[in-house]
């Protein structure tokens, strides 16, 4: 029997019996959905952290501010005075390969012209070279220049959401003066939107969206005197590629340690190490997924053997009539073990549709980033045929051996 | 005398029941020509069904030749023998054996299938032999939408679909009513004296058995006239 015929009467045979077909179709269904699932959240989640370092910078190694507990800090302002600018020569000049250095301070600060709630605003002081350190385009107007440092010009620069929300339109922000405690400053930038998800880096592209960027030294001299303690928050020290990352870290660590007076106050994070952890984390959420699918497909393919033994029983008659009239053992076969192979794909497209949409689904409610892994298709496709085929093949040769004459006797 | 369609020499068959020898056929010599109408009797128990399966391929010889169209079956193998089968022998069944998920046409084209015959041959084929059995209008049908007379018709055309060399009917009207069972036989009739199609038929019915051209009584596995 030719092979399109052989697969047209395998899909009369399905359709005799609509329900049943179903239902043995239901375990495929969900083992593949499961695979299908757990390859656009897996590729979701891979996407989701390539973007955050991408979007936090690739190639920076940022050291943050550590709390000290405040019992300590009666001790520690002795030793160290936290990050500081003081550190940034010395970083310099110590760790290999970094090419500049930006830094920011977050400040408390009102802006009274502005009707916005001030715990939304985001006003940090920042170095000149914050924005391309940090990947912020501008996209109105200019970035901060060396002047406005060493004139102390009292100018800003506006997240994208902050300017929309205050002058309508980013774009009419542009030379609009603001009141931030008692000095007024000009807006001569505004940066442009970031949507990237941060999580738990310390780099959230998304509170630059509400940020008022000023100019270190401006903010210094006119807004808020530097603190004895704790005179930054952030370095991020530039350096040529992502790999170079973790050797900064592990030369600027003893550095910082050694100007801190041993305090470790401060804490370094390179986006290689986050890249690692989450990495790592994903792996051990694929395996249990991979397992949940396993036992699926165990499911379903004993659900299409048990269902095929059966039809055997049923089609006894069929099978000895068949072989009466001209086919052979392999024609047996090859019909049983067709139609058990349709059954497992016809589940597995199926289980592609409910694995697009069950976790395209989830993505909507829970935020969870997914994408639309076109691998996974051709693989549960692949991974539906074979189990088809393996759970099929018992059935498949049982009737085969069949003695036509017990067959038609129906025995 | 032309060399016979089948000839068996010395067949027997044994079946095994356990440790239990049952013999069954007991040295049948028997050969049957071409465009003879073989009727073959006997009780329930002689083994006229066993015969029928050993000349229907769908059994072999404990001992003894089976040649068929001069050739000795029992060299060959299980596929062999299967399209063998499938090219030179007809079967109509008591209880009929249509497939209820396939249409008429596609039960009757069934046996040409496994012959790798097209689509457009099973099609022109099957409505040829449709017509000749009278039953064109049920072309799309499907068997549970037939009578049994009908069906048995429908089986009949599938037995001829791909022309073969003999016809093995066994009880074909022993689930017909009468006036059903007539248009079968009749239709037997007219293969064997227009097509001169070689018929064996097993029948309980002595009244069938005198339209045959030849008759073959069988007892306790031997044949008795």
């Amino acid at each position: 029997m030719s092979a399109p015929l052989a697969l047209v009467r395998s899909f009369t045979q399905l359709r005799t019996n609509p329900l049943r077909t179903l239902l043995t179709l239901l375990g495929m269904v969900f083992g593949v959905g499961s695979v299908v699932a757990m390859m656009s959240i897996g590729e979701g989640a891979q996407r989701e952290i390539l973007q955050n370092i991408e979007a936090m910078g690739a190639a920076n190694l940022h050291i943050q501010a550590r709390p000290v507990p405040d019992a300590e800090l009666g001790d520690t302002v002795n030793d160290s005075v936290g990050l500081a600018r003081a550190d940034l020569q010395t970083l310099q000049e110590l760790v290999p390969g970094v090419q500049e250095i930006a830094y920011r301070k977050k400040l408390p600060l009102n802006v009274t012209s502005l009707n916005l709630p001030t715990p939304r605003l985001a006003p940090f002081a920042v170095s000149h070279n914050l924005t391309r350190v940090h990947g912020l385009p501008i996209a109105h107007g200019r970035p901060l220049l060396q002047s406005d440092f060493t004139f102390q010009r009292r100018v800003v620069l506006l997240g994208h959401d902050l300017a929309r929300d205050a002058f309508k339109d980013p774009a009419a922000a542009l030379g609009q003066r603001l009141r931030i405690e008692y000095a007024w400053f000009e807006v001569v930038g505004v940066l442009a939107p970031r949507t990237a998800l941060g999580g738990d880096l310390p780099i959230d592209p998304r509170i630059y969206n509400d940020a008022l960027l000023i100019p270190f030294d401006t903010a210094a001299a006119e807004l808020h005197p530097p603190p004895a303690y704790g005179e930054l928050d952030l370095l991020s020290l530039r350096v040529p590629t992502t790999q170079d990352t973790l050797p900064a870290k592990r030369a600027a660590t003893p550095v910082l340690r050694a100007l801190h007076g041993g305090v470790e106050d401060f804490e370094a994070v390179a986006p290689e190490e986050i890249l690692q952890q989450r990495q790592a984390t994903q792996a051990l959420l694929n395996l249990v997924l991979i397992a949940i699918a396993a036992i699926s497909l165990l499911v379903g393919g004993i659900g299409v053997m048990n269902i095929m033994l059966a039809n055997i029983m049923e089609r006894i008659h069929e099978i000895g009539l068949r072989r009466a009239v001209g086919a052979r053992r392999s024609d047996i076969r090859n019909q049983f073990l067709l139609e058990a192979t349709l059954l497992c794909v016809i589940g597995g497209l199926l289980g592609i549709l409910l694995g697009n949409a069950a976790s395209f689904t989830v993505a909507a409610i829970i935020d969870l980033p997914i994408a639309f892994a076109w691998e996974s298709m051709l693989i549960a496709f692949a991974i539906s045929a074979t189990v088809g085929v393996i759970f099929g093949l018992v059935p498949a040769l049982r009737a085969a051996r069949i003695n036509p004459i017990q067959a038609l006797q129906g025995e | 005398m032309t060399q016979p369609l089948i000839q068996l020499q010395g067949v027997t068959r044994v079946y095994h029941a356990g440790n239990l020898a049952v013999p069954v056929l007991h040295g049948i010599d028997l050969a049957i020509h071409p465009g003879e109408y073989a009727v073959l009797m006997g009780r329930s128990g002689s083994g006229k069904s066993t015969l029928m399966n050993i000349l229907g391929l769908l059994d072999r010889p404990t001992q003894g030749t089976y040649h068929l169209l001069g050739q000795d079956i029992t060299a060959l193998d299980d596929d062999a023998i299967s399209a063998l089968r499938g090219r030179t022998i007809g079967f109509v069944f008591q209880s009929f054996h249509l497939l209820n998920h396939l249409t008429i046409e596609q039960n009757v084209g069934l046996p040409m299938e496994y012959q790798g015959a097209s689509a457009r041959a099973r099609h022109a084929r099957a409505t040829e032999l449709l017509e000749r059995v009278g039953l064109t209008h049920r072309l799309g049908h499907r068997p549970n939408q037939l009578s049994g007379g009908e069906r048995q018709r429908v089986a009949i055309a599938r037995a001829l679909s791909n022309n073969p060399s003999v016809l093995l009917a066994d009880e074909p009207t022993g689930n017909l009513d009468t006036a059903a069972q007539q248009r079968i036989l009749d239709l037997f009739a007219q293969l064997h004296t227009q097509d001169r199609l070689t018929l064996v038929m097993v029948t309980h019915d002595p009244a069938i058995g005198a339209a045959a051209s030849r008759l073959i009584r069988i007892t306790d596995g031997r044949i008795t006239s």
